[in-house]
């Protein structure tokens, strides 16, 4: 699944890094829904110890992708990484 | 040489406030720039009652179907709160809803669906999120 409409993901992913958090610190403050942009939504979660996200295509249609806090920060700085999101459950 | 003194007097008056009326308060009101002083919206977020809880590791699909088992549809129950809000209170580190989820998911692996739903608004008892309006996600 290619996922479009980059520039809000590298704005959440903006947002990410700009809290200074590590990934402890992040787990404290678990959600799966404090980054919301129209075609994105999500947040850390804990067990996966990575950013896992909601994506919503043209026809609303959802697919799941996560991000290690790692992956955020090159996505931040502008780096173009692979993603792959999977059809959500 | 009376004549234009009185004339003089006479303008002065007629293009001077009416009885009654503040000409400083005019002139106030007038010069005002009605947009300057707005505070910007705060944004808004939804927040889902029940966690999706999309992670890709068996630990994740534990809790997804703990609700799918249940037949809980989690983007039907979302609630508006400011972003504010929902990171600072809801979410904050040693309350956090998410976690409080996983844990009562874990102490009661063989809750029924009732008691499924009664959590959700436990927490938002909790949280004191009981007064806001249900609704789907966008």
């Amino acid at each position: 699944m290619r996922i479009q409409n980059l520039d809000q993901l590298k704005k959440i992913a903006a947002e990410i890094v700009s809290e200074g958090k590590t990934d402890e610190q992040w787990a404290l403050i678990e959600s799966d829904d404090m980054f919301q942009e129209e075609n994105f939504v999500g947040g850390y979660d804990a067990t996966e110890s990575a950013f896992c996200f909601s994506y919503y295509d043209e026809q609303r249609r959802e697919f799941w992708f996560q991000l290690t806090l790692e992956d955020v920060e090159k996505i931040a700085k502008g780096e173009n990484l692979p993603i792959e999101a999977r059809d959500a459950d | 040489m009376p004549h234009i003194l009185f004339g003089l007097l006479a303008l002065l008056f007629l293009s001077g406030p009416a009885i009654g009326e503040n000409s400083n308060f005019r002139r106030c009101t007038l010069a005002a720039k009605p947009t300057m002083l707005a505070l910007p919206e705060p944004k808004f977020i939804q927040h889902h009652i029940f966690n999706k809880f999309r992670g890709s590791s068996p630990g994740s699909q534990v809790y997804r179907d703990f609700f799918k088992t249940h037949g809980v549809e989690v983007d039907k129950y979302t609630v508006r709160l400011t972003e504010n809000m929902h990171q600072n209170f809801i979410h904050r580190g040693g309350n956090n809803w998410t976690t409080r989820w996983k844990q009562w998911i874990d102490a009661n692996p063989n809750a029924s669906t009732e008691q499924v739903y009664q959590f959700g608004g436990k927490l938002m008892d909790d949280y004191g999120i009981n007064h806001l309006p249900i609704g789907p996600y966008k």
